[in-house]
């Protein structure tokens, strides 16, 4: 495994987390 | 055709995170909703309700553990299809949920939406929460930080590249003890197995070929030394052969070894 791809890998991780809060934050205020 | 099952299992692995997040906050939030009525509502059916609940409660609890369940799972099966060890950051799901939730329990059992005192029960809840969460979330931190930044060796285990020398290294190691009668010859066979190699600086940077290599070769050649060992002994003991000549044929034996060895 590269430095490079375990970087993108934990971009990824990080950015999915951060998306899906984000996601879960505005169904929350659209369904509410 | 790997590059793009590569890239598929990125991207569902990403799409994973998302539907698992998503799914959690969704649930954390909607419970925080319902905490701040009072801890309990009811909605529909034929009787008065006495506290209704808030909006789009019910899908965003009903839908965040579906969402957590499937969201997992996509990460757990799309994380393992990669290099690393990737699956493993699904685990997060479980103290991602519990803490979060725990976090609310002890926020509104410490000071409850309707003024009062402490509510112990929700506290309960609340230290129970974050112990199912916390506990696993410590025990498991090593391998979650593996998953997240797996070792450099990671690469080889999962990749599609791994398989293709591992049977080079079985044909090896299968064809080694038919040469190897004679104990002294292994070393000769091992050296005539990877002068052929068309490729031997990609043999010697597997990993797991030396080990393997090593203990293949001193297996039988243990039981071959036992075995002599027991036959001399046997034939001193018969009186085929006197003392001097039973020390002189074990350090031959013996001194042979050695040679293995190394």
């Amino acid at each position: 495994v590269s430095t490079g791809y375990r970087v993108m890998m934990l971009t990824l991780t990080l950015a999915g987390v951060a998306a899906g809060i984000a996601l879960g934050t505005w169904a929350h205020a659209v369904l509410s | 055709v790997d590059g793009q099952v590569r890239v598929r299992s990125i991207v569902m692995y990403v799409v994973g995170l998302v539907v698992l997040a998503s799914a959690t906050t969704g649930a954390f939030l909607a419970m925080r909703d319902v905490l701040a009525i009072g801890g309990s509502c009811a909605s529909g059916g034929p009787y008065e309700v006495a506290v209704p609940c808030p909006e789009g409660t019910a899908v965003l609890i009903v839908g965040g553990i579906f969402g957590w369940l499937v969201g997992a799972g996509i990460t757990l099966v799309a994380g393992s299809n990669l290099p690393g060890d990737y699956g493993t950051v699904a685990a997060l799901a479980w103290p991602g949920l519990f803490l979060s939730f725990g976090w609310n329990f002890l926020e509104f059992g410490l000071d409850p939406a309707d003024g009062g005192g402490v509510n112990g029960g929700m506290v309960f809840c609340g230290v129970l929460f974050f112990l199912m969460g916390g506990v696993p979330l410590v025990l498991g931190i090593k391998g979650l930080a593996r998953g997240l930044w797996p070792p450099a060796t990671a690469a080889v285990a999962s990749t599609g590249t791994a398989p293709a020398p591992a049977p080079r290294t079985a044909t090896v190691d299968v064809a080694r003890p038919v040469d190897a009668a004679p104990v002294g010859s292994t070393q000769s066979t091992s050296a005539g197995a990877m002068t052929p190699s068309p490729t031997p600086p990609e043999a010697m940077t597997l990993p797991p070929q030396p080990p393997a290599g090593t203990s293949a070769r001193a297996q039988p050649g243990r039981e071959d030394i036992v075995g002599e060992l027991e036959r001399l002994a046997g034939l001193r003991a018969s009186g085929a052969l006197d003392g001097d000549e039973y020390e002189r044929a074990k350090d031959i034996l013996l001194g042979r070894t050695g040679e293995d060895a190394r």
